[in-house]
C-alpha cells in the first residue's frame, strides 16, 4: 500500500515513516506542510495520506482542511488524521461525513497492531475513530437520548466498537464472541436506535456515527 | 509729543500752584485760622485730585473732552477759592485796602453756576468724551447759552451781596435786572435747569443703549453722583444730631473729591474696580450701619429703662447685642439687596446652592455642574474643566480629556477649595458676565466642583485599573498558550518518537531476545501514560477546542459530562482570553455541580452583552450551595473576581442552583 506521511516535526515524520516501512508499507513521500502534501498526493496518488492535524502556518487545523481537500480532489485517496488532543466535534463531523476518513490520537501509533488495522480499514474505504473519543461519547448521558439507555451493556460495547470503525470480525475478536453474535447485536442496535439497515457494514458504521453526531448537536439552542 | 506733554503738565500744575498761592495769601494776610484753613485744605485736595485726573486722562487719551472738563473744573475751583479768600481778607482787614475786593466777591458768588455747568458738561460727554449722537449738539449749544446767561444774570444781579458782605452793593449790578429783568433771569435759570435735565436724559439714553464696558463706566458715574446727596444728607443729619457744621463741610468737600475721582476711575480703570460689587456692598453696609445703629439705640433705651438710665451695663449690653446682630443682619440685608438690585446674582447663587443641596442628598449628578453654572450665569458657552491630579490633566464633565496649554489655563478662572486646585471655568471675555456675579456664583459652586473633580479622578483611576486588568488577563492567556504550544511541540513529540523507537526496536528483536518484549511493552505503556498526562496538562492550560470558540469547547464539555448538559449558547464571540476564562469557570462549575448537587441535569448558557460575557450554569439538584471558605465555589469566586468579573449565586435549599458569572469585555 502506498502512503504519504505529512507532519511538520521531522523526528515524528521520519519515525512514523520508518515504522510503516517496517511493516511493509510503501512510504512514497514525507512532507511538512499542506501545500507540499497536496502536491505529493497529486503526484503519487497514494492509497492513504497520514496527516498531522497541526501544520504551518497557523498550527491549528491545517491538516484537517488539507484532508477534506484531498478527499474532494482525489476520492481514491483515503486520509487518516493524527491529533494530539481530543477534539470531539471535528473528529465526529469528519468521520461521519463518509468513508475513507480516520481520526486518531497520535499516541495510538504506539498500539502498533491497532494502528495498522485502522490504517488498512481507512485505506479500503472504512472509518476509524479513536477509542478514547468514542468512550467519551458513549459514556456520557445525553439529555435527549433515552434510546441509548435502552441498550444493554453488551450492546453499548458493540456500539462503541462500531463507532470506532471496527468490522464485525474485529468486534468479535475484541469481545471474544462469535461473529454471528456480533451480527445479532448490531441488528438489535440498529433497530433500537432507529437506524437504517444496510448490507454494507461500512454504511452501518456511518449511520452510527451520524447518530452520535446528531445526538451531540441535539439539545443545543443557538441564539444570535 | 514732547511739547504737548510739557504743556499739559504745566496746565495741570497751574491750579495747584494757584491753590498754594491762595493759601499763602490767606496766611500772609493773617486770616482767621478756624474753619477757613480746613476749608482751604479740603478745596486744595479737591482741586489737586481734579487737576491730576484731568491730566492723567489727557495724557493717556489726548484731547479727551472729559479730561479737559476736569481741568477746567480745577481752574474754576482755584479761581473761586482765590477770589473768596481775597474778598474775605479784604473784609476782615478793611484797613489793608485790597483793590477789587468787591469784584472778587462778585466773581466768586456765581461759582455755583460754573460748578453745575461743569457737571452738565460732564453728563453730556461722559465717558468717551463724545456726544451720544450728533443730534445732541444743539442741546449742548443751548446749554452753553443757558449757563452763560445764568452766570451773567447772577453776577450782574444788583443789590446787596450775600453774607458777610451785606454792606456792599454789587458794583456791576444792572438795575434793569431788578424789576422786569427778573423775568430774563428766571428764563435763564429755568433754561439752566432744563438743560441739566436734558443732560441727565443724555446719560439715561447712553445707559439704555450701552452694554458691557460702557455700562460699567456709566454705573461709576451714577454711583459717584448719587453719593453726593447721600453724603450731604448724612452730614446734615450728623450736624443736626451733634451740633456741628464742620461735619457738613467735610462731607461736601469729600464729595467734591469723590466725584472727579470716580469719573477718573471710570474712564481709566473701570476694569480694576468692580463697580457692581462696590455699589452692592456700599448699599449693604450703609443699611447695616443704619440697622445696627437702630439696634444699639433701642437696646440702650430698653436696658436703660429696665436697669436705670445711663448705666455702664446698658452700654455694654447694647454693644453686645449689636455685635451679635452683625452677621445675621448683614446676611439678610445682603440677600435683600441682591434680590432687589443684583437679581441675576441672587438668582444665580440660589440656583447653585440648590444644586449643591441636591448633591449633598445624593439627588443629583456631580457631572451636571457645568450645565447648572451655565444656567446660573446665563452663559451657554460656559465650560468647566476638572483637574485630575493623578494624571496631571484636565477632563470635561463628560470625562473626555483635554490638553490645555499654559496660556489657555491662565486665561481661565481658577477654582480652588481648601488649598487644592479643582477646576477651571471658562467664561466668555470680559464684560459679558459681571465679575462680581461670576465670582459669587462660582464661590457658591466650589463644593460641587470639588465633588465633580474627585469623581472624575475616581473614574479615571477605575478605567486605568480596568485596562491594567484586561492586559493582565490577556497576558496570562498568552502565557498559557505558549505553554501549551511548547508542550505540544516539545515534550509530546519527543515522547511519541520515543514510543515509536521502542516499538521498532521491539519489532527488530532477534528471536533470542524475544524475552525482552514484555519489558519493552511496559516501557511503551509508560510512554503512553506520560503522553496522556501531558495531554491533560495541555488541556488544563488551553483546551485546543477553544480555538474553535467557547461554544465548541462547551459542546465538548457537555459531550463528556457524566450528567446530561443542556446548552444554550450565544453565537457572538468574545475575546479569546475572556472565552478561556469562561470555559475554565464553566468546567469548574459543572464539576462542582456533578460532585455536590445530586442533580438530574445541568444547563449551561452563554450570553454576549455589549459590555461583557455572561455565563450561567444551573442545575435541578438539592440547592443550598454557598460560598463557604475552602470549598469549590469560593475558589470559583476568587477566579471570577481576579478577572474583574461578577458572580451571583442563587441556591435555595431544595430548589436547584443557579450560578451566574459576568466577565467584562468590549
Amino acid at each position: 500500500m502506498r502512503v504519504v506521511v505529512a507532519d511538520d516535526a521531522v523526528l515524528l515524520r521520519e519515525g512514523l515513516a520508518a515504522l510503516l516501512e517496517d511493516h511493509g508499507l510503501d512510504v512514497a513521500a514525507r512532507v511538512g506542510n499542506p501545500d507540499a502534501l497536496l502536491a505529493a498526493v497529486a503526484e503519487h496518488e497514494p492509497h492513504l495520506a497520514i496527516i498531522d492535524i497541526r501544520m504551518p502556518p497557523t498550527f491549528t487545523d491545517e491538516g484537517l482542511l488539507a484532508a477534506v481537500e484531498i478527499r474532494k480532489r482525489h476520492p481514491a485517496t483515503a486520509v487518516l488524521v493524527l491529533s494530539q488532543h481530543v477534539e470531539i466535534g471535528d473528529a465526529l463531523a469528519m468521520v461521519a461525513s463518509g468513508g475513507g476518513f480516520g481520526y486518531l490520537l497520535k499516541d495510538r501509533v504506539l498500539d502498533v497492531d491497532d494502528f495498522l488495522d485502522a490504517v488498512r480499514r481507512v485505506a479500503t474505504g472504512g472509518s476509524a475513530l479513536d477509542p478514547e473519543i468514542v468512550q467519551a461519547l458513549v459514556a456520557s448521558r445525553r439529555p435527549r437520548a433515552p434510546a441509548l439507555d435502552a441498550l444493554s451493556a453488551r450492546e453499548l460495547e458493540v456500539l462503541g466498537l462500531m463507532a470506532e470503525g471496527q468490522t464485525n470480525a474485529g468486534i468479535a475478536s475484541r469481545l471474544w464472541v462469535a461473529e454471528r453474535t456480533v451480527e445479532a447485536h448490531v441488528r438489535a442496535i440498529l433497530m433500537k436506535l432507529d437506524l437504517p439497515e444496510s448490507d454494507s457494514h461500512h454504511r452501518r458504521v456511518l449511520a452510527v456515527l451520524r447518530y452520535f453526531e446528531a445526538m451531540r448537536r441535539d439539545g443545543e439552542v443557538r441564539r444570535l | 509729543m514732547g511739547h504737548r506733554h510739557i504743556a499739559l503738565s504745566g496746565a495741570a500744575i497751574l491750579p495747584l500752584a494757584g491753590m498754594g498761592l491762595t493759601a499763602w495769601f490767606d496766611v500772609a494776610h493773617g486770616a482767621p485760622m478756624d474753619m477757613g484753613m480746613a476749608e482751604l485744605v479740603a478745596t486744595s485736595i479737591g482741586v489737586a485730585v481734579t487737576a491730576g485726573l484731568g491730566w492723567r486722562i489727557l495724557r493717556s487719551r489726548p484731547g479727551h473732552t472729559v479730561g479737559r472738563i476736569l481741568l477746567v473744573m480745577s481752574y474754576v475751583g482755584v479761581l473761586t477759592s482765590f477770589f473768596e479768600v481775597y474778598a474775605f481778607n479784604g473784609f476782615v482787614n478793611p484797613g489793608r485796602g485790597l483793590p477789587l475786593q468787591t469784584a472778587a466777591d462778585v466773581a466768586s458768588s456765581a461759582s455755583w453756576v460754573t460748578a453745575y455747568a461743569a457737571l452738565t458738561a460732564l453728563a453730556f460727554f461722559f465717558p468717551d468724551g463724545r456726544l451720544p449722537s450728533p443730534a445732541w449738539r444743539p442741546f449742548v449749544y443751548a446749554s452753553t447759552v443757558a449757563f452763560t446767561g445764568a452766570w451773567l444774570a447772577v453776577t450782574l444781579q444788583p443789590g446787596r451781596q450775600d453774607e458777610p458782605f451785606q454792606h456792599m452793593l454789587n458794583p456791576v449790578g444792572q438795575a434793569w435786572l431788578a424789576g422786569p429783568g427778573q423775568a430774563i433771569v428766571a428764563v435763564f435759570m429755568v433754561g439752566m435747569l432744563v438743560t441739566m435735565a436734558v443732560a441727565a436724559g443724555a446719560v439715561a439714553e447712553r445707559y439704555s443703549a450701552s452694554s458691557g464696558v460702557e455700562r460699567l463706566q456709566l454705573k461709576w458715574l451714577a454711583f459717584s453722583v448719587g453719593l453726593v446727596p447721600v453724603a450731604l444728607g448724612t452730614c446734615y443729619l450728623g450736624g443736626w444730631l451733634f451740633h456741628s457744621d464742620a461735619a457738613a463741610s467735610v462731607a461736601l468737600q469729600s464729595a467734591l473729591v469723590l466725584v472727579p475721582a470716580s469719573v477718573g476711575v471710570a474712564v481709566l480703570r473701570y476694569r480694576l474696580y468692580d463697580i457692581d460689587r462696590i455699589m452692592n456692598r456700599t448699599a449693604v453696609y450703609f443699611c447695616v450701619t443704619v440697622a445696627l445703629g437702630a439696634v444699639y439705640i433701642t437696646a440702650s433705651l430698653v436696658v436703660g429703662v429696665v436697669a436705670g438710665g445711663g448705666s455702664a451695663l446698658s452700654a455694654a449690653i447694647a454693644t453686645l447685642l449689636t455685635v451679635v446682630a452683625f452677621r445675621p443682619v448683614r446676611a439678610t440685608l445682603q440677600d435683600a439687596v441682591d434680590r432687589q438690585f443684583s437679581r441675576a446674582n441672587y438668582e444665580g447663587r440660589r440656583m447653585v446652592s440648590a444644586f449643591v443641596d441636591d448633591l449633598r442628598h445624593g439627588q443629583s449628578d456631580p457631572g451636571e455642574v457645568e450645565a447648572v453654572l451655565a444656567r446660573a450665569l446665563d452663559c451657554p458657552t460656559l465650560r468647566v474643566w476638572l483637574w485630575v491630579p493623578s494624571t496631571g490633566t484636565y477632563v470635561s464633565t463628560g470625562g473626555t480629556e483635554i490638553g490645555l496649554d499654559r496660556a489657555a489655563v491662565d486665561a481661565m478662572t481658577r477654582v480652588d477649595l481648601g488649598g487644592a486646585h479643582h477646576a477651571l471655568v471658562v467664561l466668555p471675555p470680559d464684560g459679558v458676565v459681571e465679575a462680581d456675579r461670576a465670582s459669587s456664583v462660582l464661590g457658591e459652586a466650589r463644593l460641587a466642583l470639588q465633588v465633580a473633580a474627585l469623581r472624575a479622578e475616581v473614574i479615571v483611576q477605575s478605567s486605568v485599573a480596568a485596562e491594567a486588568r484586561v492586559r493582565l488577563v490577556e497576558a496570562t492567556f498568552e502565557e498559557r498558550r505558549r505553554l501549551e504550544r511548547d508542550l505540544h511541540d516539545g515534550a509530546q513529540q519527543r515522547l511519541v518518537y520515543l514510543g515509536i523507537t521502542l516499538r521498532r526496536l521491539q519489532k527488530s528483536l532477534p528471536a533470542q531476545a524475544r524475552i525482552l518484549e514484555p519489558a519493552l511493552d511496559q516501557a511503551v505503556q509508560q510512554v503512553s501514560a506520560a503522553l496522556a498526562d501531558l495531554r491533560s496538562i495541555a488541556r488544563g492550560a488551553v483546551p485546543s477546542r477553544l480555538s474553535k470558540g467557547l461554544g465548541a469547547a462547551l459542546q465538548d464539555l457537555a459531550a463528556t459530562a457524566p450528567l446530561p448538559v443542556h446548552l444554550d449558547l450565544s453565537a457572538e464571540p468574545a475575546p479569546a482570553s475572556v472565552e478561556a476564562v469562561a470555559y475554565f469557570i464553566a468546567c469548574e462549575a459543572v464539576t462542582n455541580a456533578v460532585k455536590h448537587a445530586s442533580a438530574n441535569a445541568l444547563t449551561v448558557a452563554t450570553l454576549r452583552e455589549p459590555t461583557g460575557l455572561r455565563l450561567r450554569v444551573s442545575d435541578d439538584g438539592i440547592g443550598g450551595a454557598e460560598f463557604a471558605a475552602g470549598r469549590g465555589l469560593a475558589g470559583l469566586r476568587s477566579r471570577v473576581e481576579a478577572n474583574g468579573g461578577v458572580i451571583d449565586l442563587l441556591s435555595p435549599p431544595g430548589a436547584g442552583t443557579v450560578l451566574e458569572v459576568t466577565l467584562p469585555c468590549e
